[in-house]
């Protein structure tokens, strides 16, 4: 099992950079985020000790970037018809499905890695608050970890890489903006009640949490259940395609 | 010759197999053994079943009912083991089109955990009998259709499998090519079983020493080539199947 | 065989909702009963709180009630303030598990027209109005305890965020301790009740405001405050001294020259007839005549390069200038001092201790308290002093004292009788805080609000920390210890922007010449006062040469200035440069470098693979 996901991880990763795949989406992600952190994230306006402005629209960069990474990973697998080849090899099913998450959560890595320049920058000139910025990192990677899971879940549902970009980017999206407070405020529980349940179910609201310095283990916790509960429904319906 | 195969060792035992997608049958009631040494062609009109049957014995489909087999082994049950004994060329479109034949053998091979000498071993193997040395660097998209399937196969024989089942398999080959991919595959199929997809007669002369007939999902006849032919003396064998074929509807 | 379809589809669906529930349901019961365990991931610690705070919430003994009344859609309409709300709630729920449970909140929405809207308003919670100006939006709270105390922040704003514990602490530990003891409110300058400093101890002590004429002060008050004491008869000075006798506390704020005052009452003539007796009594000695000024403290010059120098008796004093003790705690961020005077030991009494609280650094001059009054502050800049040393701006004494006095003021008088005993000596250690700057106190000085209608103590904004120290000085001296602990972290205005540390930084290499020019400039403004006395000396008509040299000294002048303008031009631009070069590296650059790399070593990668393949097969 651990050797299989390594051998899906491999060739996945290894696919992103031999064709032109990653480097446009590494380029793409770098322009995009640095452009936002400079003019509109205010970098230069405002106290910038913690990154605040690199982080704080991430989310919504990587709802654009993330689907472009994973659209591929299941969808190209049943165009070109390989699915057939990779579920007779002799692996779990769970390992390609972890294999394939992995590379893309890694490459996820790879884009963030071209943004620490910028933090050694802000070390060497500036002041900074490094523990911040490290847990603005972490909260980075996790939502590009729930991402990356929730990409390579629609990608298994869709046959065609563009509507699987489209779809991924759409319910991304609304990953970001969905805010249920006025929902949970219709069922009238008492106002604290539905605070916590609107503000459990906001992605905002966990990573601002952690942009911010305050990591929980609400915070983890969500994140880790959006990327488990994805992955094994991306198993399941590769499961069901299966027949 | 049925009675006789059940008394050997039987290596691959399909029982009962039905296979719905939906309200169409697809495989109905499909039973056979297969024992080393064998090739087996799978012998059928377009829509007979072939290819599902082919998906049921690579697990790569489940049956709706019924079992398979192999070496003993359930292939439900016990899906990896048996999967690791198979080879498997699909009819088309299972080749990652970017990676290099190369790449493509090697990641194979990783998947079946082969590494270090043996791996070195049989990718040289593979190689010099598929004659895939002069593009053995080159992305799969740029290959010709022939190399495409013969890229195909060598995946497929790259960890040596006792089982070798190939949908199609000389389907856009030209005439040497055909002749040399037979020949190799005859003499690997000495012990070991290979199971072949096909509706051109000639490939079944020429290779299979056992015809399975399908058709609408069910089997037909399961003989030699020899049988169907003297079963209908007065034809060749594709009168023989165009007339079994018909006789069933 | 359908059927079977439709069953296993449905399953799927019951898989799918499961799992949805699953995940509802495993998060909810994690984040409710796991949300408090949170690390503060910042080196500044800007999420956890004080051990003062956290005192307070721990100590709690009679039940307390938090209601928080916060309009729903708050955050649609103003973000930051949503941002501040979850905060808030945040702090409130550590709150209550701190008190384990003595301290409840809860949360109300005030929706228009509602009975909890009127409830809120009854309260006191401010409304201000949504963006579309169609109804009352809400954020503030209300604090109960037992007996019936309650106290109610009527609106949070966001700019006194830094100050969110700090409030709430302080209400906590009111609505949960004692009543606190009265404080006397002494000034000299006119009616001083409507600044922020006064409003804020009024928010949590009993104010009584003393005649300055009064030759007795009653001992039930706790703390009093004197500002900037002048024409001040002997009978205060007598009914000072008995207080402190008495073992009695005082803050003394006394200053050569007072902006405040001069400012709102420009025609009032000093007197500097100061409580100065009083205190050489004491051992402290201040020179009326000389304020204390300190470049190094006033706001560096390159905020405002171009426009006037900063005043250079502006002192912005920060850890380093602060000698707290012990149980004063941490150094606050910043106190700011304006004009202040130098104090110094002399003639200490033996059973006094005498503390430096604040100080310059090593480098501060002094000025003349006239030139203060009434010149420039080009012209503050060219008359200080070459000397330089450090001085002390504020002393804490602590013991007891003699008295002043020989005898009683009404000694031998018929009203003898009804004053208290003549003290030669304290009875009781008295404590005295004297800082040598009344203007220490002012708005001006150290206060951003603007001007609010309705603008309740919860709605300052500071520049620094002055009002908070002198509270926290008289909850040092009203002996609520666990109120003095309590400080604000750091100043929203503190944090430098990227922007300004690039200027900064620009301006600290061209700062040589930059001071160069200066210096220059104030050589010629000497000379050019000298040549102007000379000319008005003797009296003597102005000849061509004259007119000529006089031409000269203004040409060189407009020369510097030129220079200087253009300097600041540049440091301007090159800052501009910088950001764009910064924009550059960190968007094109950098990456472009990375991912060449990447790519290099990919391919020496693949070219390799190849190699090997054939290598393989070759052999």
């Amino acid at each position: 099992m651990t050797k299989q996901w390594q051998t899906i991880f491999k060739k996945e990763t290894l696919a992103f950079f031999e064709g032109m795949q990653a480097w446009v989406i590494l380029s793409a992600y770098i322009v995009l985020s640095m452009f936002i952190t400079f003019f509109i994230g205010g970098f230069f306006s405002l106290n910038n000790a913690g990154l605040f402005s690199y982080f704080y629209f991430q989310p919504y960069i990587l709802a654009f970037i993330i689907p472009a990474v994973t659209m591929r990973l299941w969808s190209e697998e049943r165009k070109t018809g390989t699915l057939e080849f990779l579920l007779t090899q002799p692996i779990p099913l769970l390992s390609i499905v972890l294999g394939k998450f992995l590379s893309s959560w890694f490459m996820c890595l790879c884009m963030f890695l071209l943004s620490t320049p910028l933090w050694l920058g802000l070390n060497l000139d500036f002041e900074a608050d490094n523990l911040n910025i490290l847990s603005g990192y972490i909260g980075i990677i996790l939502v590009a970890g729930s991402f990356c899971a929730l990409g390579c879940l629609i990608s298994s549902f869709c046959s065609s890489p563009a509507v699987s970009y489209l779809l991924s980017l759409g319910i991304l999206l609304f990953f970001c903006m969905a805010d249920f407070t006025s929902a949970f405020q219709k069922l009238h529980f008492s106002p604290i009640v539905e605070n916590k349940l609107s503000s459990m179910l906001n992605l905002e609201y966990h990573y601002q949490d952690i942009i911010t310095g305050q990591i929980g283990t609400d915070n983890i916790v969500f994140f880790v259940l959006i990327i488990i509960l994805s992955l094994g429904l991306n198993t399941l319906s590769i499961e069901y395609k299966r027949n | 010759m049925v009675e006789q195969n059940k008394e050997r060792n039987k290596m691959i035992v399909a029982k009962n197999l039905c296979k719905n997608y939906g309200r169409i049958q697809a495989v109905n009631n499909v039973n056979f053994c297969i024992s080393k040494g064998e090739i087996v062609s799978l012998l059928g009109p377009n829509g007979a079943g072939k290819t599902t049957l082919m998906r049921l014995l690579t697990g790569y489909a489940e049956p709706t009912s019924g079992e398979v087999s192999i070496f003993g082994q359930n292939l439900k049950t016990q899906r990896l083991s048996c999967l690791k004994k198979i080879g498997y060329v699909p009819e088309t479109g299972f080749l990652y089109p970017d990676m290099s034949v190369a790449d493509f053998l090697r990641y194979t091979a990783d998947l079946r955990g082969i590494s270090g000498a043996e791996f070195v071993e049989n990718f040289r193997n593979v190689v010099e009998n598929l004659e895939l040395k002069s593009v053995i660097n080159q992305k799969i998209e740029t290959l010709s259709k022939g190399f495409k399937r013969r890229t195909g196969i060598a995946a497929a024989l790259i960890h040596n499998p006792e089982v070798l089942i190939l949908d199609e398999p000389t389907e856009g080959l030209d005439p040497n090519q055909k002749f040399s991919l037979r020949s190799y595959l005859k003499s690997y199929g000495q012990d070991k079983i290979i199971i072949i997809s096909t509706h051109i007669m000639e490939e079944v002369e020429a290779m299979a020493g056992r015809v399975i007939l399908l058709n609408h999902g069910k089997l037909v006849k399961d003989t030699s080539p020899q049988e169907l032919k003297e079963l209908f003396p007065e034809h060749d064998i594709e009168t023989a199947f165009y007339k079994i074929t018909s006789e069933v509807e | 065989m359908d059927k079977r379809k439709y069953l296993k589809i449905i399953s799927m669906a019951a898989a799918v909702l499961m799992a949805i529930i699953f995940f509802a349901g495993i998060m909810s019961s994690i984040t409710l009963s796991l949300s408090n365990f949170k690390v503060d991931f910042t080196e500044w610690k800007r999420h956890s709180h004080a051990s003062a705070a956290q005192n307070i919430f721990k100590n709690t003994e009679k039940p307390i009630n938090i209601i928080l009344y916060a309009s729903n859609d708050l955050d649609a309409n103003y973000p930051e303030l949503g941002l501040h709300r979850q905060n808030l709630i945040r702090l409130l729920e550590k709150i209550q598990s701190y008190s384990e449970g003595k301290i409840t909140y809860s949360l109300k929405n005030p929706e228009p027209y509602t009975p909890a809207e009127y409830e809120a308003q009854d309260l006191g919670i401010r409304p201000f109005p949504d963006l579309e100006n169609t109804h009352n939006l809400y954020f503030g709270a209300s604090f109960s305890g037992g007996e019936g105390k309650k106290f109610v922040i009527p609106y949070f704003s966001v700019q006194r965020q830094n100050y969110l514990e700090y409030d709430i602490s302080r209400i906590l530990a009111k609505l949960n301790g004692a009543a606190l003891p009265p404080i006397g409110i002494v000034s000299f300058g006119g009616d001083i009740s409507d600044w922020q400093l006064i409003k804020k101890i009024k928010q949590d002590y009993p104010l009584v405001f003393i005649d300055s004429k009064m030759p007795i002060i009653p001992q039930n008050i706790n703390t009093i405050l004197v500002f900037n004491p002048q024409q001040v008869n002997t009978n205060f000075i007598y009914a000072l001294d008995q207080y402190i006798m008495r073992g009695g506390n005082l803050i003394l704020l006394i200053d050569p020259y007072a902006e405040a005052v001069a400012q709102k009452y420009p025609y009032t003539k000093q007197n500097r007839n100061l409580l100065l007796p009083l205190l050489q009594k004491w051992g402290l000695k201040m020179d009326e005549n000389t304020i204390v000024a300190d470049t190094n403290l006033s706001r560096p010059a390159y905020q405002t390069a171009l426009s006037e120098p900063e005043n250079p008796t502006y002192l912005n004093l920060s850890a380093q200038n602060m000698q707290l003790l012990p149980e004063m705690g941490n150094p606050w961020p910043r106190l700011t001092l304006h004009s202040g005077g130098a104090l110094k030991i002399e003639h200490p009494q033996s059973n006094v201790t005498y503390t430096p609280l604040l100080f310059t650094t090593d480098q501060a001059q002094t000025l003349d308290a006239d030139i203060v009054k009434h010149s420039s502050v080009q012209d503050m800049y060219n008359a200080l002093s070459e000397a330089k040393s450090r001085h002390n701006l504020a002393y804490w004494l602590e013991g007891r004292f003699d008295s002043a006095f020989e005898q009683s003021l009404v000694a031998g008088t018929p009203l003898a009788q009804e004053f208290p005993p003549f003290l030669a000596q304290s009875i009781k250690p008295a404590r005295v805080l004297v800082i040598a700057d009344s203007d220490f106190a002012a708005d001006n000085t150290w206060n951003l609000t603007g001007y609010q209608k309705k603008a309740t103590v919860f709605d300052q904004i500071s520049s620094a920390a002055n009002a908070d120290f002198i509270l926290s000085m008289i909850d040092l001296m009203s002996g609520n210890q666990n109120l003095a602990d309590l400080k604000i972290k750091y100043l929203i205005n503190d944090e430098k922007n990227i922007a300004e540390q690039i200027y900064a930084q620009i301006f600290a290499r061209q700062e040589p010449t930059y001071r160069d020019i200066e210096k220059q400039l104030k050589d010629l403004q000497k000379d050019l006062n000298a040549f102007q006395k000379k000319l008005n000396q003797k009296e003597t008509a102005m000849s061509l040469l004259k007119i000529q040299e006089w031409d000269s000294f203004n040409r060189r002048q407009q020369q510097l200035t030129e220079r200087l303008k253009a300097l600041n031009y540049t440091i301007g631009q090159e800052s501009t440069r910088q950001m764009n070069r910064i924009i550059l590296l960190y968007t094109l650059i950098f990456p472009f470098i990375m991912l060449l790399s990447v790519f290099i070593i990919v391919n020496i990668c693949k070219h390799a693979r190849k190699q090997k393949n054939l290598r393989i097969i070759n052999e």
